[in-house]
């Protein structure tokens, strides 16, 4: 069996005969190597491969450039759940703090008549065994969730006894039993003694003569006073009497007051009076029969850090605590006494309700945001795939040359690249976590919400890998397979963009169709088009308004030839990788155009609210009056007197009627241009002159120019007056309702209005309300109230509206930062055939400066362009989408547009600091660069 | 022998790109047939009027106009010509990482046209060493000379033993620098120790573009005198270069001049 070397070698050159790698012959002869296989797992022992996680650490410029993609993919990834569980904890957090802290807490009780019960069969009163079965049950069912709570129980009123009688019906003073632990300690105690008994308030100690000592009788029950407290109602209410204060504050005005409380020590002595009572009734004594003992037992939380999770577990386990507790044995009055009756605080579940609302509105919107981001996020993170293979050159290549494919080298770029990228991937979802308690709706987030978050963190991590080693991977084989000098293939000239042109068309019809703030209950919720059809308007058109300045960009080359040296590079610069500055051009519009957009929209819904506040009102206070006033100049100087008929009528329809001063009412009065043709001075300068024999006056709602029949009243005393109607607004201040409003001078009636008119007197005034105040008692009218612009709306309802734009508003920002990751990326990535030619370019006597500003024109351009583009088309897509916007379409007026200027001066500001940072960096790195290792890779 | 060889060529194919197991690897059909008296289809590799155009936005560049030109197994062939003539364009035809425009291109007498990218990258692979201009792309930074040449090895799907490492690369004067990673080796050490790589596993042809141009005089003689002691693998060597002392050491010599053959012998 001849060799093969020696077969073909017809004259061996050394005599030294080689069989290097020869493989021994098979058995069946012939010579055949038999090699063997080398699958996938053989690749993976070898050194590029086992070694691969120490390679990646030595690339200082990969490591990083993976860890920030990762940890801003992973940022993207986790904030959708993580922003929506702080939205709905803020917005629980926020209810519960507009109410008292105990809306928060899990609490059951049970509101028994405690006097005694017959059973029929024996008739053995039951009733004592029974109350403390239910004093132990209940507690006891709530232990048994894991929750520990207090008692509180508030007793039926009292009788109290004089001298040993029952007092008179007419002359029945009563007191009210209430122990809650604790509740000594939240009084302000005026003397006290020692022992148990009851706290009577100083009231009832002055008039009775009580002092510490002493009994208090009630029903036949003897008490000792242990100690008189500073009546309630003279204090500000604490917080522990919160959800209490009807107990002594006489909130309803009603004739008698509440009941005196007396406030137990301990559970026997509030038993002592509550028991009492209840024997009394059952004797047929004088009372209240229908009033039975509340006895409850409260679990307190921290209402600052209450969550959904934790708020709906808790309310789950009241629930089962309360089940158990109405279920014990041995009930006598179940089935069929009306008296009994357990309970259980539906508070809880109610705010849940409306937070989940909120969080419901918010997802719509935030998903395809997130969604969006995460998308952007993974372009980068790709673009770092193909800064490895960049970083990584000499050995892709030399592996893909000897037939190592795409896919053991995107194994390879995987396993150099997963330390940085799980050490990014853990930083950005700490980050993530960061940015939601620093800059979100709140801190507290649910466990769920952290188990979506991580789980969407792993899959993007996971996914970010594949994407990244896959684009590594084959960036590295076309180094050495790309067949160079093919045909383009007629794929990658299909405009994509029009599809998601296309996509945001649909939407943008589907939107046209709806409200683009819907009200589940009173909740704002964002129509989730508002936010997804202007991202896929604004990707698509950025790509197709790029592609197209692609397209021209080589007869700009053409004609850069005269042009400066500094302009000709840069031309040069940009048109040599048309792809590459046509992505970069494209991702950097995308955060300005959505940045804009979210930022005019949000300062848009907010102008609106306020412009409907301020509307509504009128100015940013009106001061309103029981009786009449009249115009002083006291009155002038505190703002401006408004007459305000609130039953008006035009032509038989209704209508409310402002009398103004024309003088001065422009002054105080909200006013925007938009709201008519004419300036409201104008309008109100037509005011005071008769027109012919008719009343001049103004109108909004749809009252055309022209005559009109006034009439203030309704009935048959109504006045009825000739008013012209001179000119027409869209909106007029001070309209509060849907019908039209009328302002006139109404010192050009002469006579008085008829009461039914509903005369009211405001005053006017964008400054302190409290001369106007004092001008109204001056003037022997009752000042009713103070109306301002906060009291319109409830802010709490339109929270999503603005978090929603918050959201959208971050994602541009991070978008922003995604672009200029991306910005570096370039500029390294091209950095070695930038520096080869910048070497030559010296040679060749190009100064530095010259360079420079070449970079600089290269970049600025660059962002410059990205900036007009980015800008034109959020105008667009913000004249497309505002007027949708109407945060509450029954008050006028519609939609205004705001727009940000302060945000858009921070971007341009941003911008050229971008520009010329970077041009900076690229102009050190060329400089530090050693020119003949440039030269010599030849990029 | 010649059906020896056909046959011989078909086992890298039936384990082929097992690197990602793809079942359809192979070339359909076992060997072809062929002529024992073909030469094309007998040696390492040969191009038949080969011709390539690149075309850019603006213009079409003729690199190469018909060339043909067989490479034997066991001998060195010299690819001169001035700069711009198409020798790196031919080079990377045959290194199978660019297709030509027309005419064919057998290596180890398969068509590389006919062949789907996995097959061609498994004929590259087994068959195909290509020798890049700068030493040091030609070794891993981070291996000791003797490891490189297992690595190549691997890479071919073939254990190599320590003692014929050691051997070859002895052979190359390289014997006491077994230890030594590329950064340690001169310039001249470290495209010998990139010729050792190229010849491991026995593939059919070793590319070399300009493989001396990085070199002072010396150390290219030195490599020149490696590629000649190298043939004895059975290794058809193509090597492009301005420099005299490669067609000088050469057994054959193809000229081009503007992609056209001026001299072929
Ligand atoms: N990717 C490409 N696109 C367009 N033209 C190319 C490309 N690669 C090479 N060419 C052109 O093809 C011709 C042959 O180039 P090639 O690199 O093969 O020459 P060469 O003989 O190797 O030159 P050198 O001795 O300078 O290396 C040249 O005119 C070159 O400009
Ligand atoms: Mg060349």
């Amino acid at each position: 069996m001849p060799s093969i070397v020696e077969d073909r070698v017809s004259e061996p050159a050394t005599s030294q005969k080689l069989t290097t790698g020869q493989p021994a012959p098979s058995a069946d002869g012939g010579g055949r190597d038999t090699r063997p296989p080398r699958t996938a797992r053989g690749l993976l022992l070898l050194p590029p491969w086992i070694r691969a996680p120490m390679l990646g650490l030595r690339q200082p410029g990969a490591f990083f450039a993976v860890a920030v993609a990762a940890a801003i993919l992973a940022c993207a990834a986790a904030s959708a759940a993580l922003f929506l569980s702080s939205a709905s904890s803020a917005s629980l957090q926020q209810q519960i703090n507009d109410r008292c802290d105990n809306a928060a807490y899990p609490m059951i009780g049970t509101q028994t008549y405690l006097g005694p019960f017959f059973r029929p069969e024996n008739e053995a009163d039951v009733r004592p065994e029974f109350t403390a079965q239910t004093d132990q049950a209940y507690p006891e069912a709530l232990a048994r969730q894991g929750m520990d709570s207090n008692p509180i129980f508030i007793g039926a009123q009292s009788i109290l006894t004089e001298n040993g009688q029952a007092p008179s019906a007419q002359n029945a003073r009563f007191v009210r039993p209430f122990y809650r632990p604790g509740a000594v300690d939240q009084i302000t105690v005026l003397d006290s003694g020692s022992g148990n008994g009851i706290y009577v308030p100083s009231f009832v100690a002055e008039r009775d003569q009580i002092s510490v000592g002493d009994s208090l009788e009630a029903d036949g029950a003897s008490v000792p006073v242990v100690g008189i407290y500073q009546n309630l109602y003279d204090e500000p209410v604490r917080d522990f009497w919160c959800s209490y204060s009807s107990l002594f504050n006489n909130e309803t005005n009603a004739n008698t007051p509440p009941a005196d409380l007396v406030i137990a020590t301990d559970e026997a002595t509030f038993y002592d009076l509550a028991l009492a009572r209840d024997n009394a009734n059952s004797q047929g004594g004088m009372g209240f029969f229908d009033e039975t003992s509340v006895r409850m037992w409260e679990v307190p939380v921290d209402p600052d850090t209450v969550t959904s999770t934790s708020a709906s577990e808790n309310v789950a386990r009241q629930d089962v605590a309360f089940r158990e507790a109405r279920s014990i044995s041995g009930d006598p009055t179940r089935p069929g006494d009306f008296r009994e009756d357990s309970f259980q605080s539906e508070e809880l579940s109610r705010l849940i309700d409306r937070s989940q609302r909120l969080e419901n509105g918010l997802r719509g919107p935030v998903i395809p945001t997130a969604v969006a981001g995460t998308i952007l996020a993974m372009l980068l993170v790709m673009a770092a795939g193909s800064y490895w293979a960049d970083r990584r050159l000499r050995e892709v290549r030399l592996l893909s040359s000897r037939g190592v494919g795409p896919g053991a080298l995107a194994v390879k770029a995987a396993l150099e690249l997963v330390i940085p990228a799980a050490l990014g991937t853990v930083a950005g979802y700490y980050l993530a976590r960061g940015l939601i308690a620093l800059a979100g709706p709140a801190d507290d987030l649910d466990p769920d919400a952290l188990r979506s978050a991580i789980l969407t963190t792993i899959a993007g991590f996971v996914i970010g890998l594949i994407l990244l080693s896959s684009v590594a991977g084959i960036r590295s084989r076309n180094f050495t397979e790309k067949p160079i000098g093919h045909k383009r293939s007629w794929l990658s000239l299909i405009p994509y963009e029009l599809i998601l042109l296309g996509a945001a068309g649909y939407l943008w019809w589907q939107l046209r169709g709806q409200e683009a703030v819907v009200f589940d209950g009173s909740v704002a919720q964002v129509n989730g088009l508002l936010v997804s059809f202007p991202l896929l308007f604004l990707a698509g058109a950025a790509v197709l308004v790029v592609r197209l300045i692609m397209v021209v960009l080589p007869a700009l080359r053409r004609r850069a030839h005269g042009w400066s040296p500094a302009a000709f590079v840069a031309v040069n610069q940009l048109t040599a990788n048309r792809v590459v500055s046509a992505s970069l051009l494209a991702a950097l519009c995308l955060p300005i155009a959505v940045l804009t957009y979210s930022a005019t929209l949000t300062a848009s819904s907010q102008r609106t609210v306020d412009s409907k506040a301020l509307t509504s009102v009128g100015a940013e206070r009106a001061v309103t009056s029981f009786g009449d006033l009249e115009a002083t100049p006291a009155v002038d100087a505190a703002g401006t007197l408004v007459a305000r008929y609130q039953a008006a009528f035009v032509d038989g329809a209704e209508a409310t009627a402002l009398g103004v001063d024309p003088a001065d009412f422009a002054s105080e009065a909200y006013w925007e241009d938009s709201f008519a043709e004419q300036d409201l001075e104008s309008m109100l300068a037509q005011l005071p002159d008769m027109a012919g024999d008719r009343i001049p006056v103004l109108a909004a709602g749809g009252v055309p120019l022209g005559p009109i029949t006034l009439e203030l009243g309704g009935n048959s005393q109504a006045l009825s007056l000739d008013a012209e109607v001179v000119a027409v607004a869209d909106v007029l201040p001070g309209r509060r309702t849907a019908e039209p409003l009328i302002l006139l001078d109404d010192r050009l009636i002469g006579v008085e209005a008829p009461q039914s008119a509903n005369l009211r007197y405001e005053i006017w005034t964008n400054g302190d309300p409290e001369p106007a105040a004092a001008e109204i008692r001056e003037q022997g009218a009752r000042l009713f109230r103070v109306f301002t612009t906060t009291e319109v709306f409830e802010l709490a309802n339109f929270l999503g509206v603005s978090w929603t734009f918050g959201y959208l508003q971050a994602l541009a920002g991070f978008v922003g930062v995604i672009a200029i990751g991306g910005l570096l990326l370039y500029l390294e990535t091209r950095q070695r055939k930038r520096t080869a030619s910048y070497a030559m370019a010296r040679r060749m006597g190009l100064s530095r400066w010259t360079h420079f500003r070449s970079l600089l024109a290269e970049l600025g351009s660059v962002l410059v362009v990205a900036l007009i583009v980015g800008a034109g088309l959020a105008a667009a897509a913000i004249a497309m989408a505002y007027r949708q916007l109407d945060v509450d379409p029954i008050r006028e007026p519609s939609p205004l547009l705001a727009i940000p200027w302060i945000t858009l001066a921070g971007i341009a500001a941003a911008t050229i600091v971008v520009a010329f940072g970077t041009a900076g960096y690229a102009q050190r790195r060329s400089d530090r660069a050693n020119p003949a290792e440039v030269l010599r890779l030849g990029g | 022998m010649a059906d020896d060889r056909a046959s011989d060529s078909s086992w890298e194919f039936h384990w082929g790109d097992s690197s990602f197991d793809e079942a359809a690897d192979g070339v359909p059909g076992d060997a072809p047939s062929v002529l024992v008296t073909d030469p094309a289809r007998t040696a390492a590799a040969s191009v038949i009027d080969v011709g390539k155009v690149y075309r850019t936005a603006t213009e079409e560049v003729n690199a190469l106009l018909d060339v043909s030109k067989v490479f034997p197994r066991g001998r060195i062939t010299a690819i001169a010509g001035p700069s711009g003539s198409g020798k790196s364009s031919l080079l990377r035809i045959l290194a199978c990482v660019d297709r030509p425009s027309s005419g064919t291109v057998l290596v180890e007498g398969r068509d590389v046209a006919t062949l789907r990218v996995r097959q061609r990258r498994a004929l590259r692979r087994a068959s195909v060493s290509y020798m890049f201009q700068n030493p040091i792309d030609n070794l891993v930074d981070y291996l000791p000379a003797r490891e490189q040449v297992r690595l190549a090895s691997r890479l071919r799907g073939i254990r190599t033993g320590a003692e014929e490492i050691e051997r070859l690369l002895r052979v190359l004067g390289l014997d006491h620098r077994l230890r030594h990673t590329p950064h340690q080796l001169s310039g001249g050490e470290q495209q010998r120790l990139a010729a050792a790589c190229a010849v491991i596993g026995h593939p059919a042809i070793v590319i070399a573009d300009e493989p001396t141009a990085e070199l002072d005089s010396a150390a290219a003689d030195r490599v020149l005198e490696a590629f000649r002691d190298l043939r004895a693998e059975g290794v058809a060597f193509v090597i492009s270069s301005h420099d005299p002392r490669v067609v000088a050491i050469a057994d054959h010599l193809l000229r081009l001049d503007h992609g056209r053959v001026v001299e072929s012998n």
